[in-house]
């Protein structure tokens, strides 16, 4: 059987458009990749995956940004009551083919000065694994004893890892002045 | 004659709106490749069509 020496060209071609695709695929997969859980009560889990940190128009303009511009590149937001936990869990996904080693660092910034850390830890992830760290942030710990006149307080949280750096818009709100109204007996509803 | 010409408009418009089309999702993907994987596309890129230009070469020849 002769085939035809003119198709071996369109073939190479053929060829060249399947590694193409493969480069996109593959290279769309390696890499290291991170995803925030955050969970507030009981409500279901905010996920960040990685790829929310690649868009463009994800910057979003808080009023305490931690730089000095008016605008920052952060998530917004995380609400809270004043007597609720942020649960935070940070997984670190290692899609490359040797260990990755980074010191994760998670802090509370407000008008651009750090007010705790929160997290301060070395990681290793095997290749193609994953592992997790987590913190929990309450205003307790934020140290708001005596909230005045503000209703709500805003704070960011800035996660480093090398030469990344997330920052995640959180508030702690309060009570306005009164307090919370009573509770209305369940006989007064119906 | 009429009916070729507007068919041929249209082949036209077609044409440019697909590889306009096809660029755009191109460079929204080639935006977050690694600088290696761009320059294997490239690379695969001068590939795909030399492969295709040589073919065509010997068909109409």
């Amino acid at each position: 059987m002769k085939s035809n020496p003119g198709r071996l060209f369109l073939y190479i071609a053929i060829g060249c458009f399947a590694g193409i695709v493969a480069i996109f695929v593959v290279d769309g997969y390696l890499g290291i990749y991170d995803t925030f859980h955050i969970s507030v009560g009981e409500y279901p889990p905010q996920t960040i995956t990685a790829d929310y940190w690649i868009r463009e128009d994800y910057a979003y303009e808080v009023p305490y940004p931690v730089d000095t511009e008016s605008t920052q590149d952060a998530y917004c937001c995380i609400s809270a009551d004043w007597d609720q936990n942020i649960n935070f869990e940070y997984v670190v996904e290692n899609h490359t083919f040797s260990t990755y080693s980074v010191f994760i660092e998670a802090s509370l910034w407000q008008k651009g000065e750090k007010i705790i850390d929160l997290l301060s830890e070395e990681v290793s992830v095997s290749p193609f694994n994953e592992t997790s760290v987590e913190w929990i942030l309450s205003s307790g710990d934020i140290g708001i004893g005596e909230p005045t006149a503000e209703y709500s307080y805003v704070y960011t949280v800035a996660v480093d890892r090398n030469e990344v750096e997330r920052k995640v818009i959180v508030d702690f709100y309060y009570p306005r002045e009164g307090g919370f109204p009573d509770r209305i007996p369940a006989e007064k509803m119906r | 004659m009429e009916e070729k010409l507007k068919a041929n408009i249209l082949y036209i418009i077609g044409t440019i709106s697909a590889v306009v089309g096809l660029g755009y999702l191109a460079w929204e993907y080639v935006r977050y490749l690694t600088e290696p994987g761009k320059l294997g596309c490239l690379v695969l890129l001068a590939g795909l069509f030399g492969s295709l230009g040589k073919y065509f070469e010997q068909k109409v020849s």
